[in-house]
């Protein structure tokens, strides 16, 4: 029943929850820049260099300077490019890659120390398809690629966001599978309800982490995500010795940072979903319910590192083999990973 | 229930409102000295000569038919996983049976050298 003296109950819910999706939208925003640091600092690590170390203490402040670079730059668009699509493409892009993570929760609920009354999901929206929702919206990201290619009229950018797609929808269909496997154990799409039961530990000592019945799926979802995301060593779409910079060769100032942007968030939205799914999201031991997010942190953080750590240690592959790989053996691993694992619930309750 | 994917829009609606905003934002400070060459695309130095949308490779066509496809199969997998638990056997051989018939097509499409990238 509705009543204004409800509604007035209401209140420091809905304002706990605007705060909560402004706050998620600035981290992420953070976790961009804070990514790109990272990667720098990461690479430097990896080839025996300092990396970025002028720009305030050990180089903290080097994005911000990259951003406020970007944004004094000159805006160029080709005269032959498409205005309207071209405009478009890179808002398309960043809004794509913010999208998939409103669905992704980050910790258990929690009233802030008492602070509410009623519990508070730390998570944007609690939507029980949410698995649903990040498979339909991680391929809307390919739109903003294939405008971007299409619109700049430029040889590179179409051949760079040819390559994309065909390699992002061909990934795509492992990715799904892989989610599927682990829809199976989990009978559930609310990622919420996946991640609980992921909680509590095997023989007192291993996690019920979905990783460790299936570390194949695990391993076909971070490929996948890896190939998604158009990450080395899959990072045809803007290979630099081929392309020049792929879709983006005609983007400058703030239009290409949207599409780097775009990129690191859906780095970081593979990475938050991977814990979710398989590294049993906020549950860990050492921690209370309520710092929970702590975990979820440090397990994001961790998959982030591997990210990074492959890109500076693999060499690309070639455009074929990916094609191959994707298609001749990862489609049907993930096929037979997803009836294995409908067999291994059917016949040993996993 | 609906009203749950209101926050959805609203994350979106910020989003693109974010990137609308540095964009304008970014267009008032930048500065502007364009030239003729600088409106050209670019092609290491080169003046292109042709439109860039030219014909390409029919195999790309041939992978967004497969992918049509095989994503088809993959949503129809997503609620059968999530009932598999009340399915049981039945679900298991059911699916089964649905995976033999795409494995055929499958192998026509390998056979076929559609899955060929040379």
């Amino acid at each position: 029943m509705f009543s204004w003296l409800h509604l007035y109950r209401m209140i420091p819910l809905l304002i706990a929850q605007i705060v909560l999706t402004l706050f998620v939208f600035f981290m992420l925003l953070n976790s961009a820049a804070v990514m790109v640091y990272f990667e720098r600092k990461v690479a430097a690590m990896l080839q025996q260099r300092l990396g970025p170390y002028l720009v305030g203490p050990r180089g903290l402040l080097q994005p911000v300077a990259d951003v406020i670079k970007l944004m004094f730059k000159e805006e160029l668009r080709p005269r032959a490019a498409d205005p309207l699509l071209f405009a478009l493409a890179p808002i398309i892009s960043a809004a794509a890659a913010f999208a998939a993570f409103a669905v992704v929760p980050f910790g258990a609920e929690t009233t802030f120390f008492g602070l509410l009354s009623d519990p508070l999901r730390l998570q944007v929206a609690d939507v029980n398809v949410a698995v649903l929702v990040i498979f339909a919206i991680a391929s809307m990201s390919v739109y903003g690629i294939v405008l971007a290619g299409w619109s700049s009229n430029s040889k590179y950018s179409l051949l760079g966001s040819l390559r994309a797609s065909a390699q992002m929808i061909s990934y795509e269909l492992s990715y799904g599978l892989a989610l599927a496997s682990v829809l199976v154990m989990a009978n559930s799409l609310s990622l919420t309800d996946i991640v609980n039961r992921q909680a509590g530990v095997w023989f007192h000592v291993i996690p019920r982490w979905f990783l460790f019945v299936q570390p194949l799926g695990f391993l076909i979802y971070l490929t996948a995500g890896i190939a998604e995301t158009n990450r080395a060593p899959f990072d045809f779409p803007e290979a630099e010795q081929e392309l020049v910079a792929g879709y983006h060769t005609e983007y400058s100032s703030m239009s290409f940072a949207m599409f780097f942007l775009a990129e690191y968030i859906n780095m970081v939205t593979v990475s938050a979903v991977a814990t979710d799914l398989f590294l049993g999201g906020w549950h860990g031991p050492f921690l209370p319910e309520s710092l929970g997010w702590i975990w979820f942190l440090l397990k994001v953080t961790a998959i982030l590192f591997f990210y990074v750590w492959m890109r500076w240690t693999l060499p690309r592959y070639r455009y074929d083999q990916l094609m191959h790989f994707g298609w001749r053996v990862l489609l049907p691993l993930a096929v037979v990973n997803l009836l294995a694992t409908a067999a291994g619930v059917l016949y040993f309750d996993l | 229930m609906l009203s749950d994917y209101i926050p959805i829009a609203i994350f979106v609606v910020v989003a693109t409102g974010f990137a609308l905003f540095t964009l304008i934002f970014a267009s008032l400070l930048h500065s502007e000295k364009y030239n003729k060459v600088k409106f050209e695309p670019y092609e290491c130095g080169i003046e292109p000569t042709t439109d860039a949308r030219d014909r390409y490779s029919i195999r790309y066509f041939l992978v967004a038919m497969l992918f049509v496809i095989f994503d088809v199969e993959t949503v129809f997998m997503f609620p059968w996983a999530v009932i598999f638990d009340k399915l049981l056997l039945f679900g298991l051989i059911e699916m089964l049976v649905f995976i033999l018939i795409l494995v055929v097509g499958y192998y026509y499409a390998w056979q076929k050298g559609a899955l060929e990238w040379a």
